[in-house]
């Protein structure tokens, strides 16, 4: 890394030279200063010397002494302090090397026999102070060394009288010192580079040391900051995760509770069909019982009782086929701020003096489409439950009627709505409230909470039977001892899309090809006739070993088979599978009789797309069947 | 004497009808489904015919379909007490087939009997 001879720096670090150099002066410089006062001390010192030692020649050495050389150094130390040194250090070093130097050379010439043996030490002391305190470099030091030897012998041998012996002597020590000199410059200089290069190295790695902690530092700052972020967003996913799991539980209980109310329902009808069955007998034989007995039949009282026990039964019925939304209803735009006002003056009488009743209706929120007298139930049960829940302590009864633009959001939290606009009726207490688990099951027909005999249990069931039927919806909101708030969405006339009483009358018609099979042929035509009112092309087999053959060779030609299930041969589910085979996209629907055992799951098995319990209804019949040939064919 | 064929898959309907309709004075045969209320109409033709509608076997809109394709002008009450569907639905698909008068279940005697002779008489 260094020049051996010139000890500059080379290869890699041979851009460190310049800034050695400046360094060197810099440092060159306190050392310069004294290296001058410490000379001039001396060379003025020796002068006294002079006087004694050669008294003849002392005018002419204190010439050089004070004269020449003092003033120079002088000018020197001062010279020191300039910015120049920095730049003319090293030439300044040499130049008063070589002046001192010169000095003692030329008063050893002049010198007389005497002094000639000892002035030449004062050379020796300019060698010490040259090679070591000035900081002269090493090729400049070796070359002004070399150079004043050179000079002394020189002169010495032609200027003086001096014995050779002595000179030779001189000559020695002179050589000697140099050698010394420049050996202890070399190390110095080497030194110094050697140290110079070592601190720039440890500023290096220092440096290196520091980066590699800023960027850690950095990379820490980032990460955190990273980690901030990731954690705020996974807070954020949480929450909206926990939301949506709510929301979703939500949904799920209430379709639970939408399924558990509709079989409820379908079994209700089930039970009022053979509860109307079991009733007509007995309300028979007790009518006729009651017509042969005389007015004062000790009988007569107790039949009569049987009779009025049937009558309330047959209410029963009703009110579970209101319930089950199995009623006929006579639907008419209505504006429910009437009834509400009607139900209002009926029930005030009968409230008792602590409930205050708050009205909040708008008579511009739009009509619904109801029964009026269903209405007035749906509105005079809820007031009623409401007074019961503060009978105890009082309160106050609100009823608001106002109108509702229903979105999807909302669609969410209540799945039986759509978006579109809704007449909204709500109807709040501040009763007793009831619980999470009573809330999930108060529109369960026979569920109360009501003492048993205050209540048959059925008015929540049949108020939601009746919003249903309306195609709207009742939510419920409820604390324990807070209150309880009922709120019905009705949608607007205009909005409704009535279908049960409507569409009694509008059949829904069209023109595709139907294939019919019955083994009873009066029932083939009976559908022949009923389809083709329709529209539709009917073709009717009674075999189904017919209808089967006139399929495979025409596989393409009919849109639906509709065939009966009782068949001798074939069943009509295996009928159709064996058609499917060669057309499985086909269409079809069994007909079965009242109380034949075949499922919707094993139809759905067997590829059959809907079964119809005889008797056919012709207006069920044909939406089912419009609706099967509209739907869209999923390959399974 | 007229008589009056009560079609119901109900046991305790089928003897209460044929008691009430005894007692005023009719002939009265009873079926327990549509094919055996046909049977039957086949061995002793009736005047009126009260058919119940859900029915296993031949249910009672598919029996009324064809009395009414044997005989036009026969009389026909259908009584339902629902199902599925409210009975009011399978009575007016019943009126439709040909029925000429309907009944809910449960109903009155006397209506029931007025209804039978208001028929009778026209």
């Amino acid at each position: 890394m260094l020049n051996t001879l010139t000890l500059s720096f080379k290869g890699d670090q041979a851009n460190l030279e310049k800034e050695f150099l400046e360094e060197y002066a810099v440092k060159s410089q306190g050392a310069f200063r004294f290296a001058m006062i410490l000379a001039l001390i001396f060379y003025d010192l020796f002068a006294f010397l002079d006087v004694n030692l050669v008294p003849e020649i002392f005018k002419q050495i204190w010439l050089i002494r004070f004269g020449i050389v003092s003033p120079i150094l002088i000018i020197a130390f001062i010279f020191s302090f300039s910015k120049l040194f920095l730049k003319y250090g090293q030439i300044t070093i040499n130049l008063i090397w070589l002046i001192t130097g010169g000095g003692i050379i030329y008063m050893n010439v002049i010198m007389s026999a005497e002094g000639i043996y000892s002035y030449y030490a004062g050379l020796m002391l300019i060698f010490f102070f040259g090679y070591t305190f000035v900081r002269a470099r090493f090729l400049n030091a070796v070359f002004i060394g070399w150079a004043l030897f050179l000079a002394y012998v020189f002169t010495s041998y032609f200027y003086t009288e001096v014995e050779m012996s002595h000179l030779r002597i001189t000559i020695a020590f002179f050589l000697s010192a140099n050698m010394i000199g420049m050996f202890i410059n070399y190390t110095l200089e080497i030194n110094d580079r050697r140290d110079f290069y070592m601190r720039k190295l440890l500023v290096k790695e220092q440096d290196k040391v520091k980066l590699a902690n800023e960027s850690l530092e950095k990379r820490v700052i980032d990460r955190t900051s990273q980690l901030t972020r990731t954690n705020r967003e996974l807070n954020k996913e949480i929450k909206r995760r926990l939301q949506y799991e709510e929301e979703r539980n939500n949904l799920e209980s209430q379709l639970f509770q939408m399924q558990k109310l509709e079989t409820i329902g379908t079994l209700a009808g089930g039970i009022a069909h053979d509860f109307n069955n079991i009733l007509t007998p007995i309300l028979g034989y007790a009518e006729m019982a009651l017509e042969e007995l005389n007015e004062d039949d000790s009988l007569r009282y107790d039949i009569e009782q049987i009779n009025n026990a049937a009558i309330r039964a047959k209410d029963l019925v009703q009110q579970i086929l209101t319930f089950s939304r199995q009623v006929e209803i006579d639907m008419k735009p209505l504006q429910l701020h009437h009834v509400i006002r009607e139900v209002l003056s009926l029930v005030k009488a009968s409230f008792p003096s602590n409930i205050e009743i708050i009205q909040d209706l708008d008579p511009d929120c739009g009509t619904v489409m109801a029964d009026s007298t269903q209405i007035h139930q749906i509105i005079m049960n809820l007031c009623t439950n409401a007074s019961h829940a503060m009978a105890e302590f009082g309160g106050t009864l609100k009823i608001e009627l106002s109108s509702a633009d229903i979105n999807r959001s909302m669609v969410r939290k209540v799945p039986k709505l759509k978006v579109g606009s809704y007449v909204c009726l709500s109807i709040s207490d501040t009763g007793h409230g009831m619980d999470k688990e009573t809330m999930q099951r108060i529109f369960e027909p026979f569920f109360t909470k009501k003492e048993v005999g205050t209540g048959s249990g059925l008015g929540l069931s049949v108020v939601h039977g009746l919003v249903n039927s309306f195609n709207g919806a009742i939510t419920v909101d409820s604390k324990p001892e807070k209150g309880t708030k009922f709120t019905i969405y009705l949608p607007q006339h205009g909005e409704t899309k009535s279908k049960k009483i409507m569409d009694l009358d509008k059949m829904k018609k069209g023109k595709e090809h139907i294939l019919f099979i019955d083994d009873e042929e009066e029932i083939t035509f009976m559908g022949k006739r009923m389809l083709e009112s329709l529209g539709y092309k009917v073709t009717i087999h009674t075999s189904s070993l017919a209808a089967l053959e006139d399929f495979v060779s025409n596989p393409n030609l009919y849109d639906l088979i509709v065939s009966d299930q009782t068949m001798p041969n074939m069943l009509g589910t295996d009928m159709v599978e064996k058609m499917k085979q060669l057309k499985p996209d086909l269409k079809a629907v069994i007909i079965t009789g009242f109380g034949d055992s075949i499922t919707e799951e094993v139809g759905k098995d067997k590829g059959i797309n809907a079964i119809v319990i005889k008797p056919l209804i012709l207006s069920k019949f044909s939406n089912l069947i419009r609706k099967i040939l509209d739907k869209k064919v999923t390959k399974q | 004497m007229s008589r009056v064929l009560v079609i119901d898959d109900e046991p305790y309907i089928l003897l209460m009808l044929k008691k009430l309709f005894e007692k005023e004075g009719f002939e009265v045969d009873i079926a327990i489904n549509g094919d055996e209320g046909i049977r039957m109409f086949a061995k002793y033709p009736a005047d009126v015919i009260i058919t119940d509608i859900v029915m296993p076997e031949k249910e009672g809109l598919e029996t009324i379909r064809e009395f009414k394709q044997t005989n036009p002008d026969l009389k026909i009450i259908a009584i339902s007490g629902g199902g599925r569907i409210d009975s009011k639905e399978y009575l007016d698909s019943a009126r439709l087939f040909g029925a000429s008068k309907v009944f809910r279940k449960p109903f009155k005697q006397r209506e029931m009997v007025n209804a039978v002779h208001e028929l009778l008489s026209e």
